[in-house]
């Protein structure tokens, strides 16, 4: 299994996804299960090509750009799939499946994603849940994002009670992600936290997100401003994640593992 | 504008820290959340500051900084103080030890040479034994094993006893530790690698560099030694952070 087999799979879930945002939509009876059921097959068509990928690689595909946006789209249908079988949000799978769609795409389109091997710094059991449990949390604050721009453009829509919980769990997987961060740094770079560039955003991401629920403790009706403080987070989420890339404050960064490679 | 350090070595950290203990109980009426709040845009106002920053200005160690961290501490203590929370302690313990800890910690780099020990201005010192990169078959580096005799600097000049070590390396280091000061005592041979660090005499060393060009007969080899004597109160607060962000699943 190789990145050129990604759009065969890619098209079939997609096919799915599309079908199952298509039904949730119907008022019929049974439209609630044909929905979970086409979404939950595009999530495991798209999920076997990792797998498959994640064999013929024998390493975790985590370690490039490409590879983390593969997981990328896998939890944020997922986290999509989950939000819309706990509290209906029927145009929530849409969005989920349109944000996936384009992470694939730039897989499909910009091929200069390589498939290197796990250098010696990458070599620790801390590595895939670090990573994992991040991506997992950048999809489920993904969806509170989303909602909070649904929010904003329509204020009749009472999205706040599927954000909160959302961001909960978002905030609680990014804290545990954080966490295991610091816990292999220590092991890696002999300290629990040294405000590298990653470290410093991830920090100041973590902030907005705690903030957004001081602010809602103290002004619980301000919903407009809510909505304003996630988006917000979910910007300084963007440069943490890949934005750093293009700030030129973030050269060095110990992150940075296209350029380190002796570490 | 940077924080001197040496300033606030122990035990001047301890009571500073206690000082933040007290204020946040002092003025435990400002739990109330509007402090907080604002404590926290002035933590993130600070953060933005160093996030847009190069890397070599270190912002958080400098005064403004510091300053906004242990506002921050106070209010986070005085919340605490009236509304306990798991997670909300661990955040106060992991920054309170971090802040204060830093007075104490300290990392020096080390060259370690293959044929004498390193020069350090640490209580030990240490020699390249061994090195040795594992390839994948593409070439790329897959591990690097960097075997090192760590030993103690005793000052009063006792003999070098017996090692278990195999007999011509036995041998071959008879003949170096004649050539040394008779002023060490029995070397530890440790193995170091990327991700794996070896503990010694209350200090970490981690392997950073060796010379690319040479490969495996690289002639020496850079270690990275690490003290934080408070690093356990800053793992404690890690773990109790942990265990209050999966509690929020269960609740």
């Amino acid at each position: 299994m190789t990145w050129d087999h990604l759009i065969y799979f890619a098209v079939a879930a997609a096919f799915c996804w599309i079908a199952g945002s298509v039904t949730s939509f119907s008022n019929r009876k049974k439209a609630f299960y044909w929905t979970v059921f086409l979404y939950a097959a595009g999530i495991v068509i798209y999920g076997s090509f990792i797998a498959a990928f994640w064999i013929s690689l024998k390493r975790p595909p985590l370690v490039t750009m490409g590879e983390t946006r593969l997981w990328y789209s896998l939890f944020l249908t997922l986290a999509g799939l989950i939000t819309y079988m706990r509290w209906k949000y029927k145009w929530i799978l849409s969005l989920t499946s349109i944000m996936a769609l384009v992470f694939i795409l730039i897989n499909i389109f910009r091929p200069e994603i390589h498939n290197r091997v796990l250098m010696p710094a990458l070599q620790s059991i801390w590595f895939i849940p670090h990573v994992t449990v991040y991506m997992f949390s950048y999809a489920l604050l993904a969806c509170t994002f989303l909602l909070a721009l649904a929010g904003l453009i329509r204020p009749s829509l009472n999205v706040l009670p599927a954000i909160d919980k959302l961001c909960r769990a978002g905030l609680s997987f990014f804290t545990v992600g954080m966490l295991l961060g610091a816990l292999w740094a220590k092991q890696a770079w002999g300290d629990y936290w040294s405000w590298d560039p990653k470290e410093t955003w991830a920090a100041i991401t973590w902030l907005l997100y705690v903030f957004y629920f001081h602010l809602k403790s103290i002004r619980p009706k301000a919903n407009k401003y809510l909505y304003i403080s996630l988006i917000v987070a979910f910007l300084a989420l963007q440069i943490c994640w890949y934005g750093l890339q293009y700030l030129p404050s973030a050269r060095g960064s110990m992150h940075n593992y296209a350029l380190n490679i002796k570490r | 504008m940077t924080v001197s350090l040496h300033l606030f070595a122990f035990p001047v950290n301890l009571i500073v820290g206690l000082c933040i203990v007290f204020l946040g109980w002092k003025f435990r009426k400002m739990y109330r959340e509007t402090y907080m709040t604002i404590a926290l845009l002035l933590f993130i106002a600070v953060s933005l500051v160093q996030g847009f920053m190069p890397v070599h200005i270190a912002f958080t160690r400098t005064w403004p900084f510091v300053a906004v961290l242990s506002v921050f501490l106070i209010v986070l203590s005085s919340r605490l103080f009236l509304k306990f929370s798991l997670a909300g302690f661990g955040l106060w313990l992991a920054l309170w030890a971090g802040m204060l800890g830093t007075a104490d910690a300290s990392v020096t780099h080390v060259m370690v040479p293959r044929n004498e020990y390193a020069r350090t201005s640490l209580p030990f010192t240490l020699r390249l034994e061994n090195f040795k990169v594992t390839r994948y078959v593409t070439g790329e580096p897959m591990e690097y094993r960097a075997e090192v005799s760590l030993q103690d600097i005793n000052p009063t000049g006792d003999l070098p006893s017996r090692m278990s070590l195999p007999a011509e390396q036995e041998e071959a280091r008879a003949e170096r530790r004649a050539k040394d000061s008779g002023q060490r005592k029995n070397p530890v041979l440790k193995t170091l690698r990327v991700n794996h660090p070896v503990h010694f005499k209350g200090h970490q060393v981690y392997l950073m560099d060796y010379d690319a060009e040479k490969g495996d007969l690289t002639d020496y080899c850079i270690v990275m030694v690490t003290r934080q004597p408070w690093r356990w109160l800053i793992f404690a607060g890690i773990l109790l952070l942990l265990a209050g962000a999966l509690k929020t699943f269960f609740t």
